[in-house]
C-alpha cells in the first residue's frame, strides 16, 4: 500500500514512488558530486577489503625500511620513527575506520531508529521520554560525550574497538531517533495508516509493513553523515589516546605520533591526515547527493 | 515575550537537572567499580572498604547523588585524585582561557564566513562562488587535529612567525597574547567558518528569491540597498541560530585544540582527567562544559525569538 501513496508536500519526508532500478540510478547519477563521493568511498572500502594484497609492507614491520625516510620509489608516504611505512599503515587504517564507521553507524540506526519510531508511533508519555532523552544527549558537545563514555568503558577487559565503537552509538542514536521519529510522525497522518488501522491491523504489524518502509529514505541520509561523523571522531580520539591503541594503524593515532617530529619527517603527518580528509570529503557529498535524492522537491 | 524567556529558563534548569544524573551515574558505567579500578592494584580488600565508606559508596545511590549535587551546587567539585588540589580552583582558573580562545575562534569564523557566504551568493555558480562553495566543504571535511598541524607546520616550523604552544594572558600582555591564540583560533574556528559560510550563502539565495526583494528592485531601490536592509536582515535569522549551535561546539573543538597547542584551559583539563582516570575531575569538567553549552544554546534560542516574532507564538 505504501507504494502507492504520492505527496506532494515538501515539507513531509516521505519515501520516493516506486520507481525502477535504472530511473533511480539515472536520477542520482544525475548528482555527479555524489557520484564522485561514491567513487571516493568505494576506493576506501576496497583498500580495507584487500589491504593485505595491496599494502606494500606488514603496517607493524619496524623493518619496513630505516626511520623517518621521506617519500620515494620503495615508500611512496615515506616511513614513521620507527621505520614502518607510512602507506601500508594508512591502507590498513582504512580497515579501523570502516569497522568503526559501519559497527557504529549500524548500531546507532537500529537503536534510534527503534525509539523514534515507537515514541512517534505511540506519542504520549513514552513520546516525551524519547524526546527528553534525545534533548538530554543533545546537551552534551559530542566530543566530549564520546570521549568520556569511551573512557568510562575503557579497562575493562574489552577489546579496543568496542568502547569507541558504544561512544559512537551513544552519541549518534538520537541523531535517527530525531529523524525517525518525525518521519514517523508525518507517516502516521497519513490515510493509508488510518485506513490499515481501521482495517484490524495490529500495531506491529503497521510499524513493520507501513511505517519502517516509509522511514528508511531520510535514515539513509543520516547514515552516509553518522558514518563521516564516526570516522572523525575515532580518529580525534586515538589522536587524543582513548581510541585503538599503539600500535595498531589508526589514522588518528598515526598522527599523534607523528606530531612530536613532524619537522623532521612532515609527511607522516601529513598523509593520514589527507585519508581521513578524503574520505569524511566522500561522505559529505554522498550525504549531500542522497539528500537531494530523496527530497520530493526536486524532481 | 516574557512566556518564551520562561519557557525557556524552565527547559533550561531541567536540562541541567539532566546533565547532573548522566553524568553521576557515568561513574557506575567503569567495569566493576572505580575504587577497586583506581586502588585496586595497590591496595587490599580492606583498605578499599575503607575508601569505599570514606567517599560514600556504601550509601543509597539516591543520597550519594543528593550528597554530591548539593556540593556541586555550592561550586564544590571535591578534590583531584591525581593532584589532590580542590577542582574549582583549577576550573576557575581555567574557564576564562577556553573563554578567550572560542571567542577569537567565533569571532573570526562569523565575520569571515558571512562575508564570504554574502559574496557567493552574490553571483551564485560563478567563479567566486565555486571556490567559496568548495573551501567550505573541505572546511567541514577536515579534522581539526590535522589542521592545527597543517598551520603548525607553515606558520611555526617554516615561517617561524607564529608561537606553537603555550597561552598567554590577556591582560599580561593583549598583543603577545592574540598572537599566541592564532593558530590555535584558526584550526578551532574552520568548522564553523565553514558551516556559517554555507548558512549564509544558501539563507541570502533563499531570501533574494523572495518576492519583495524582486518589488524593491523593481521600484528602483539601489543594490546596495536591497542587500543592506532587505536581504541581509531576514538571510541572518537562520545564521543566527546556527552561530548559536556552532559556538557551543566550539567548546568541544576545545578540547583537542587546547591538548594540541598546550592551552592550559578547561578542555585540557578535561582531556588530561580522561586520560589519568581522574573521575571527579573528569565529572566536574563535563557538568561546567555541557552547562556552558547548554547556556549558551538557550541564548542563541532567546536571541532567535528576538528577532523573530514568529517563533515565540509557536
Amino acid at each position: 500500500m505504501a507504494e502507492s501513496i504520492n505527496t506532494t508536500d515538501a515539507r513531509q519526508p516521505v519515501a520516493p514512488r516506486r520507481e525502477g532500478p535504472g530511473r533511480a540510478w539515472r536520477r542520482f547519477a544525475r548528482h555527479k558530486p555524489a557520484l564522485v563521493g561514491a567513487a571516493v568511498i568505494l576506493v576506501y572500502l576496497l583498500a580495507a577489503l584487500l589491504a593485505d594484497f595491496l599494502a606494500p609492507y606488514d603496517p607493524l614491520d619496524m623493518g619496513a625500511g630505516s626511520r623517518l625516510t621521506g617519500p620515494d620509489a620503495a615508500h611512496w608516504f615515506g616511513t614513521d620513527e620507527y621505520g614502518r611505512d607510512v602507506l601500508s599503515r594508512v591502507i590498513y587504517g582504512a580497515r579501523i575506520a570502516f569497522v568503526v564507521g559501519v559497527l557504529s553507524a549500524s548500531g546507532a540506526a537500529v537503536v534510534g531508529m527503534l525509539i523514534g519510531v515507537l515514541g512517534g508511533y505511540f506519542g504520549g508519555l513514552l513520546d516525551r521520554g524519547v524526546t527528553m532523552l534525545i534533548d538530554l544527549i543533545f546537551a552534551f558537545p559530542t566530543i566530549l560525550l564520546a570521549i568520556a563514555v569511551a573512557a568510562f568503558l575503557t579497562g575493562g577487559g574489552l577489546p579496543p574497538a568496542v568502547p569507541v565503537i558504544i561512544a559512537l552509538c551513544v552519541v549518534q542514536a538520537p541523531h535517527f531517533a530525531r529523524v525517525a521519529r518525525g518521519a514517523t510522525i508525518a507517516i502516521k497522518a497519513q490515510p493509508f495508516v488510518e485506513a490499515a488501522q481501521v482495517l484490524g491491523g495490529s500495531h506491529p504489524r503497521i510499524i513493520r509493513s507501513h511505517i519502517a518502509p516509509n522511514v528508511v529514505a531520510p535514515l539513509l541520509v543520516q547514515f552516509a553523515l553518522s558514518f563521516s561523523y564516526a570516522i572523525l571522531a575515532e580518529s580525534s580520539l586515538s589522536f587524543l589516546g582513548v581510541g585503538h591503541p599503539p600500535p595498531a594503524p589508526s589514522w588518528g593515532a598515526m598522527l599523534t605520533g607523528a606530531y612530536g617530529y613532524m619537522e623532521r619527517a612532515p609527511w607522516a603527518a601529513f598523509f593520514p591526515g589527507m585519508a581521513i580528509t578524503l574520505l569524511i570529503l566522500g561522505f559529505n557529498i554522498l550525504g549531500d547527493g542522497l539528500r537531494d535524492f530523496f527530497d520530493p522537491t526536486r524532481r | 515575550m516574557s512566556r518564551y524567556i520562561a519557557q525557556k529558563l524552565v527547559s533550561l534548569v531541567l536540562v541541567q537537572f539532566g546533565i547532573s544524573v548522566v553524568v553521576f551515574y557515568m561513574i557506575r558505567l567503569v567495569p566493576g567499580d572505580a575504587v577497586d579500578f583506581i586502588y585496586g592494584l595497590y591496595l587490599g580488600s580492606g583498605r578499599i572498604e575503607e575508601i569505599r565508606a570514606l567517599w560514600g559508596l556504601d550509601r543509597p545511590i539516591v543520597v550519594q547523588y543528593l550528597e554530591w549535587i548539593g556540593r556541586v551546587l555550592q561550586l564544590d567539585f571535591g578534590r583531584s585524585i591525581v593532584s589532590g588540589y580542590p577542582i574549582a580552583d583549577e576550573i576557575f582558573a581555567r574557564l576564562p582561557v577556553t573563554l578567550h580562545l572560542s571567542f577569537m575562534a567565533g569571532t573570526w569564523s562569523v565575520i569571515f564566513g558571512v562575508t564570504l557566504g554574502v559574496i557567493a551568493s552574490r553571483y551564485p555558480n560563478g567563479k567566486i562562488d565555486g571556490l567559496v562553495t568548495t573551501t567550505g566543504i573541505l572546511g567541514l571535511a577536515m579534522p581539526h587535529f590535522w589542521l592545527a598541524t597543517l598551520l603548525v607546520l607553515v606558520f611555526a616550523v617554516y615561517l617561524n612567525i607564529l608561537p606553537s604552544v603555550g597561552y598567554i594572558p590577556f591582560f599580561e600582555n593583549p598583543v603577545e597574547s592574540t598572537l599566541s591564540l592564532m593558530l590555535p583560533a584558526l584550526a578551532l574556528g574552520t568548522t564553523m567558518a565553514a558551516a556559517v559560510m554555507r548558512m549564509a550563502r544558501s539563507a541570502m539565495l533563499d531570501v533574494l528569491a523572495h518576492d519583495y526583494i524582486r518589488t524593491a528592485r523593481a521600484k528602483g531601490v539601489r543594490e546596495r540597498r536591497v542587500y543592506s536592509s532587505h536581504a541581509l536582515k531576514n538571510a541572518f535569522i537562520p545564521v543566527l541560530t546556527l552561530i548559536g549551535t556552532e559556538t557551543g561546539k566550539l567548546l568541544g573543538g576545545s578540547l583537542i585544540i587546547e591538548q594540541i597547542f598546550a592551552i592550559p584551559g578547561i578542555g585540557q583539563y578535561a582531556v588530561e582527567a580522561v586520560l589519568s582516570r581522574d573521575y571527579p575531575v573528569l565529572q566536574a569538567t563535563m557538568i561546567v562544559i555541557a552547562g556552558s553549552y547548554v547556556i549558551i544554546n538557550t541564548l542563541a534560542d532567546l536571541g532567535y525569538g528576538l528577532l523573530d516574532p514568529r517563533v515565540r507564538y509557536d
